[in-house]
């Protein structure tokens, strides 16, 4: 039964909120501003993929800081091939900075995955702020502090920048639910749950970890990009940002962890709760914002996702 | 079929075993006994290849498995039931049940007749198949361990302290699935610190303490060593 209403709820978030993203746009274009709501629902689409991509690999129980770092990688190593050094055109540039991105995540992984828990976090956190120092300090190749100016893709319109993100987001979106529906899903459960069980029952868990480290780092690096192209602008600052990485697991974890729908959720609500908490409260919104999702952690532990699902099922059995 | 030669292993710098070797043949029950910390479970580990020996081989089917990695092992058709019924308790019964099967092609083709089988061993697991795990008495969840493992169709199955916290009425009856599989001719490693009943069962057993075998021999010899009967049982 409880699988039953589960699979309810995220047949409604599905079909009402793919209706809802889709359709947005025409409805904002009649509003005064259009332009800064379409770029509201850009940063939420970025966040919530980028979550969803970090919730596919807390799924195997590891909690990885590793993915700001591949979100700068990605747009700066795309960045300095197309634009600083003009060596590739952008399609390409973007394949080679992907394609490096996860070389670089399948070597980290391979390192890094045989630690555990807090010891995994602390490395990939380490990750994140080496590279965050070679990007500002190695200023010959990436313009340190300076950053790199861009050109905006999709010809500067914020209709089309807003679809491709949606788009992009369906793709991830699809991708995780194949994972949860394949052979994969029972590997990462059984890893999160017990590592030396999974090894019993004849998983190869250092394989399938990498496995889901490279892929979820790659998204990272994707985003990264879209982000550098979409923005004008990138500089260390703004993309090796450990604020993208604590906002990402963040909304998986408001939205609900484990779960395709819970980080699309969570991302929704949380972007919008900074921009109106911004808009409110002038000075200190952040204070106003960290506080809603401690309170949010504290009486939610499942998510929103979480929360549905127990209204859903009081429901019933009343 | 299931042999160790003088296995060495450590935790860190602290050994734990020293030259063990150990002989299983086919189609019996053998068991290991000792006290707690004896080493037992180290034992069932070096073979399934959760951890590595310093020392030593282990053959299977006469083939070197020494170290390999543990999902290999599993595949080559050794299941182990580690110690503390250890279940995936946020899953259900059905779901921990195919969790045996699906990393074993040979295994996952002949699921559903597995499960059946099992079933018909543990009926209390039919009861319960959409039960989470999580929720079931300890003597269920250790049919439930037994019944994972079976589930990817084991040549040997390791089993390690099944007893261990069980009432005597759900000792027994693990006990009894213990001998039916035997006659479905899976190779039994039992590691108990029941040592009469353990012994009962087994064709051959061994007698570990503190790291090292200190007897062994057919279990009836071992049950009326006096030696045994003095440290073990009591008498």
């Amino acid at each position: 039964m409880k699988i039953e209403t589960k699979k309810q709820t995220e047949k409604i978030f599905m079909i009402g909120g793919g209706a809802l993203i889709l359709l947005f746009p025409l409805l904002a274009s009649g509003l005064q501003g259009t332009s800064y709501f379409l770029t509201i629902g850009k940063h939420i689409f970025l966040y919530a993929t980028f979550a969803l991509a970090w919730d596919m690999l807390a799924r195997t129980g590891q909690v990885s800081f590793a993915h700001p770092a591949f979100f700068g990688l990605g747009a700066y190593f795309s960045a300095i091939l197309f634009k600083k050094y003009a060596v590739m055109g952008l399609i390409p540039s973007m394949i080679v900075s992907l394609i490096l991105c996860m070389a670089i995540a399948f070597a980290l992984g391979i390192v890094t995955l045989r630690l555990k828990g807090l010891y995994f976090a602390i490395a990939t956190l380490a990750f994140t702020l080496v590279m965050q120092t070679v990007a500002t300090q190695l200023d010959g190749v990436t313009n340190g502090t300076a950053g790199i100016t861009l050109p905006v893709i999709l010809g500067q319109n914020d209709y089309a920048i807003y679809y491709f993100f949606v788009i992009f987001m369906g793709a991830i979106i699809f991708l995780s639910e194949y994972v949860q529906r394949s052979k994969y899903h029972y590997s990462f459960t059984a890893i999160r749950s017990n590592e030396e069980v999974a090894k019993v029952v004849g998983i190869d868990i250092v394989k399938d970890k990498v496995l889901i480290f490279t892929v979820s780092s790659g998204i990272a690096a994707l985003l990264g990009m879209f982000y550098a192209y979409t923005s004008n602008f990138i500089d260390p600052a703004s993309t090796f940002n450990l604020e993208i990485g604590t906002m990402g697991l963040a909304i998986a974890v408001l939205g609900g962890l484990y779960s395709t729908i819970g980080p699309i959720i969570g991302g929704f609500i949380l972007v919008v709760l900074q921009e109106v908490l911004s808009n409110i409260v002038d000075t200190g919104y952040m204070l106003v914002y960290g506080l809603v999702i401690i309170l949010v952690i504290l009486f939610l532990p499942k998510g929103v996702v979480g929360l549905w699902n127990h209204i859903a099922e009081k429901k019933k059995s009343s | 079929m299931l042999e160790l030669k003088n296995i060495d292993a450590y935790y860190g710098l602290v050994q734990a075993l020293w030259d063990i070797s150990i002989k299983v043949e086919k189609q019996t029950i053998v068991s290991i006994v000792g006290a707690n910390g004896a080493g037992k479970t180290t034992i069932m580990r070096i073979i399934s290849g959760i951890i590595k020996s310093k020392k030593g081989q282990v053959f299977f089917d006469g083939e070197d498995i020494t170290n390999k990695e543990s999902h290999k092992i599993v595949n080559r058709g050794i299941a182990h039931v580690p110690e503390g019924r250890q279940i995936f308790p946020h899953m259900s019964v059905y779901e921990n049940l195919e969790m045996g099967a699906i990393f074993r092609d040979e295994a996952k083709s002949v699921m559903a007749d597995t499960i059946d089988y099992v079933y018909t061993l543990f009926p209390r697991l039919k009861e319960r198949t959409k039960q989470l795990a999580g929720t079931m008495s300890g003597g269920e969840r250790q049919m439930l361990a037994i019944g994972r493992a079976l589930m990817a169709k084991p040549k040997l199955l390791l089993i390690d302290e099944p007893s261990l916290g069980l009432a005597p009425s759900l000792v027994i009856d693990v006990f009894k699935a213990v001998k039916e599989v035997l006659k479905q001719g899976v190779t039994v490693l039992l590691v108990e610190q029941n040592v009469q009943k353990s012994l009962k069962l087994a064709s051959r057993g061994y007698v570990l303490d503190n790291g090292r075998i200190t007897l062994s021999g057919t279990g009836k010899e071992l049950l009326e060593n006096p030696h045994m009967k003095a440290a073990y049982l009591g008498h």
